[in-house]
């Protein structure tokens, strides 16, 4: 009877903890709900709305399906365009970064690279977008550009972790074989690394073809164009054109970077 | 044939891991070499293909001072010694092939390697090789896909491709099972009877070293103690060797 | 016609059974080694033309209308306005940076509870080992989630900006939205990784679903739960930055307005400030999420 009394006195306490986390978030929350000030509808709003929702059902039908300059599908081409060359210029511009801010490479000074992806990765991408048009003008290219760019951060991040993750016991017998240097990086660490570097390669094309599609609000070409001057003019159905046409490409993008992503890592 | 003449190895952080060794192997023997943890068998290995330096003594390999090997001179010196590790250390994400492959790099040109392209009798060395350890038909398979017996086989094959006259081998079995242990010693067995490659091997189980090597080392705290046939060993040796009575763990297979 | 048809095949054959034989190795003893087919080629080829493709349509495309030269112009002015960030820097700015600063971080935080609050029933929903091995209701959950989730926040805050007046309102609702999107699919993904064991006695028991899944289910996932709400906060405050640039408040809203003044040395109060926030939120996101698994 003791023991069962000690041990219900030795009961971990977590009441306490508990309740704190439970006021940090409470207070959060009522601190947050300062911030809205519920600004009401536009004096339209409501019909806007409905509006809105009966374009999703009836959106413009000629856009979808034709091959104009301006229709959905070539629009939808060309943002993929957009995430296909950005993503891949960031996964070339992503490698140095990478090798550099690996713990097992550079050892202690992996905090200098870690620190400028950190501040990559912090950079506001329209920031970024708004940059570039100053330099390539309004259109794709800016858009390919700014992705690239954008796609540093998390790339070499997740780079890095592949990088780190090298098993080095191949290095070794490696060496006791007789290779050189260069052999080791060619037939030791680059057959480690081509799999991981690939899928994740695909997975920031499957982000970066979302992120395209909201590049055009800042001009940076795509399907956003479409989508942001449509709304401005009130065309809802050529609005609710682009969305159909974004939700299907980014639907089919998705299956295919799971299934590929997922035959690389299990071979 | 490798001959130890007074070696001896003291690590920069003061361990004496071997003291005065001597020893001659000759070629084609199938030698184990056993002790206890911390004895100093990996250090001895080793010290054989330079993957650590010797601070005393000479190592000579048929006639080779292994001790004044450089650069280019050691890799080619390394390319006729293989090694095969207790960890396999294969590479998981790629095929078989390629990694038994890999074996032929040093030899090939530097663009050709580079681009990965093997000539047709690198690919059939290695086949062959795989052939010879009974797993020709994993060959298109990732390697990361088989099992640590078949794994280990893979890696023989790898250093098997590499065509050596010396095979080293740091512990082969410790992590696998013991059937699976005494299919790749019978491996080793066969490899040492049809190639005629001298074989060193370093073991923790004294049963399966028994049984496969024909000639036992035995070290304890960095100094030989015993060097034999291994039909001569007897429990006295053997405590002489392990400092102790033998206990379950020393032994792989425990009804013996 | 038909002769033609047929020398096709004959070829076709031909070449397959050369492909099959390049493929075969004999080995010195007889036996046989066969290469399984390899596509890397073909894939390696379907990139390029790809890569072709789309480098004709938007480089190429790109230097015919505006020329080599505009670029290379052009080039200049990307450094120069980051040289005018750090040369201009203006602490002074910083006081007007707060409001709008803090206004972001409110958003993030009603948007990331809202939604982790609201993705809970779903989540249950969408779970098939839950909701039984035949159910349909999972299937239809998960493929709206799948819709939800192909827009980014700022899309959705574009929509809202068209019936809302403008405000954090917006930004809020856009956050809540995308955040429902993807708290929804990352715990169903640790729910039907489950072991159910212990839940099927307990409603057994004649408990509810609910009951059972209070009892069986929350006290397995309740870490991992913070954990992404902790994560998906890390995402929202990020995407939040530039809701104002659809007039969803924030301080993007400021960003988008200095940088049309051209006031570069604000722009880079405002980005410094946002880094050093993310930075803080990061590192004790992640400090609570090592504590909580
Ligand atoms: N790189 C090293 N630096 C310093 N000391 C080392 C190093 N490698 C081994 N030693 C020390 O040298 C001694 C012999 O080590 P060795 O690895 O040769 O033992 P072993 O017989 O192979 O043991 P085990 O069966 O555990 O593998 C040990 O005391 C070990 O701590
Ligand atoms: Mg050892």
């Amino acid at each position: 009877m003791d023991l069962v009394l000690k041990a219900y006195q030795d009961r971990p306490r977590k009441a306490l903890r508990n309740l704190m986390s439970v006021s940090i978030i409470l207070f959060l929350t009522i601190w947050s709900f300062d911030s809205i000030n519920y600004p009401g509808l536009f004096s339209e709003g409501m019909n806007i709305a409905k509006n809105m929702f009966r374009a999703l059902f009836n959106p413009s039908w000629n856009l979808l399906w034709s091959l104009r300059v301006d229709s959905i599908p070539v629009l939808m081409f060309e943002t993929l365009g957009i995430a296909f060359l950005g993503t891949l210029l960031g996964a070339v511009l992503s490698l140095p970064f990478a090798f550099l801010s690996a713990k097992n490479i550079v050892g202690k000074f992996s905090y200098i690279g870690n620190t400028i992806i950190t501040m990559i990765r912090s950079f506001p991408f329209f920031l970024i977008a708004l940059m570039f048009v100053a330099v390539s003008g309004p259109g794709p290219m800016t858009g390919a550009l700014t992705i690239g760019v954008l796609s540093i951060g998390m790339i070499s991040k997740m780079y890095i972790e592949v990088i780190e993750d090298i098993d080095s016991g191949i290095l070794q017998a490696l060496d006791a074989m007789g290779a050189t240097t260069l052999q080791k990086i060619r037939n030791g660490i680059i057959p480690q690394l081509t799999a991981s570097i690939i899928s994740v390669v695909i997975y920031r094309f499957e982000i970066n073809v979302k992120n395209a599609t909201v590049l055009g609000i800042v001009g940076a070409g795509g399907i956003g164009v479409t989508l942001i001057t449509a709304m401005n003019a009130g065309r809802w159905r050529d609005a609710a054109a682009a969305l159909w046409g974004i939700i299907i490409v980014v639907l089919i993008v998705d299956y295919f970077s799971t299934k590929l992503r997922k035959k690389l890592v299990n071979g | 044939m490798i001959q130890f003449q007074n070696v001896s190895k003291t690590y920069p952080n003061g361990v004496k891991a071997l003291k005065h060794v001597n020893l001659e192997i000759q070629p084609g023997e199938f030698v184990a070499i056993i002790g206890l943890s911390g004895a100093g068998k990996s250090t001895l290995i080793k010290l054989v293909n330079r993957m650590t330096d010797t601070t005393e003594g000479t190592i000579l390999v048929n006639g080779l001072n292994v001790n004044r090997l450089a650069g280019k001179e050691l890799r080619q010196y390394r390319r006729h010694v293989g090694m095969v590790f207790q960890s396999f250390n294969l590479v998981n994400r790629t095929t078989v092939i390629n990694n038994v492959l890999a074996a032929r790099v040093p030899d090939m040109p530097g663009w050709r390697s580079f681009l990965g392209l093997y000539s047709k009798e690198d690919k059939l060395l290695s086949l062959e090789a795989l052939h010879k350890v009974g797993i020709l038909e994993k060959a298109y398979i990732r390697a990361d896909q088989l099992s640590g017996g078949q794994q280990q086989r893979v890696a023989l094959a790898r250093t098997l491709a590499q065509d050596p006259t010396i095979i080293l081998a740091d512990e082969p079995v410790a992590s696998l099972d013991p059937i699976t242990a005494n299919q790749i010693m019978k491996d080793f067995e066969r490899i040492n009877q049809e190639e005629k490659i001298t074989i060193l091997v370093n073991m923790h189980h004294v049963d399966l070293a028994l049984k496969y090597a024909r000639r036992l080392i035995g070290i304890h705290q960095g100094e030989v103690v015993f060097d034999g046939v291994a039909d001569n060993v007897t429990e006295d040796i053997l405590k002489k060797i392990y400092g102790r009575d033998l206990t379950d763990e020393d032994i792989m297979f425990k009804d013996h | 016609m038909k002769t033609l048809c047929s020398k096709i095949t004959k070829r076709w054959k031909a070449f397959l059974e050369f492909r099959e034989k390049k493929r075969t190795t004999v080995l010195a003893d007889g036996s046989l080694s066969i290469r399984p087919k390899s596509y890397s080629l073909l894939y390696t080829f379907i990139i390029l033309v790809v890569f072709m493709f789309f480098y004709m349509t938007i480089v190429q495309n790109f230097f015919n209308y505006f020329g080599f030269l505009f670029f290379l112009r052009n080039l200049p002015n990307f450094f120069d306005i980051l040289i005018k960030m750090v040369t201009q820097f203006n602490l002074s700015y910083l006081p007007n940076v707060l409001g709008p600063m803090v206004e972001t971080i409110q958003i993030s935080i009603l948007g990331t509870l809202a939604g982790a609050a609201l993705s809970i029933p779903f989540a249950i929903l969408a779970s098939q080992n839950i909701m039984g091995h035949k159910n349909p209701i999972p299937s239809i959950i998960k493929f709206f989630l799948s819709i939800i989730r192909t827009f980014p926040t700022l899309v959705y805050a574009l929509i809202f900006s068209y019936i809302f007046d403008y405000g954090t309102f917006i930004g809020i609702l856009a956050t809540i939205l995308f955040t429902f999107g993807i708290i929804t699919k990352m715990l169903y993904e640790i729910i039907e990784s489950l072991d159910l064991g212990a839940f099927i006695p307990i409603e057994a028991t004649g408990a509810t679903k609910l009951q059972a899944f209070r009892a069986a289910i929350i006290p397995q996932i309740l870490g991992r739960f913070y954990s992404v709400v902790l994560y998906n906060f890390e995402i929202n405050l990020r995407s939040s930055a530039i809701l104002g640039f659809v007039n969803a408040g924030g301080i993007g809203r400021i960003m988008n307005d200095q940088m049309e003044l051209l006031k570069y040395g604000n722009v880079s109060v405002i980005v410094l400030s946002l880094l050093l926030v993310v930075l803080i939120v990061e590192n004790l996101s992640q400090y609570l999420r090592r504590r909580l698994t």
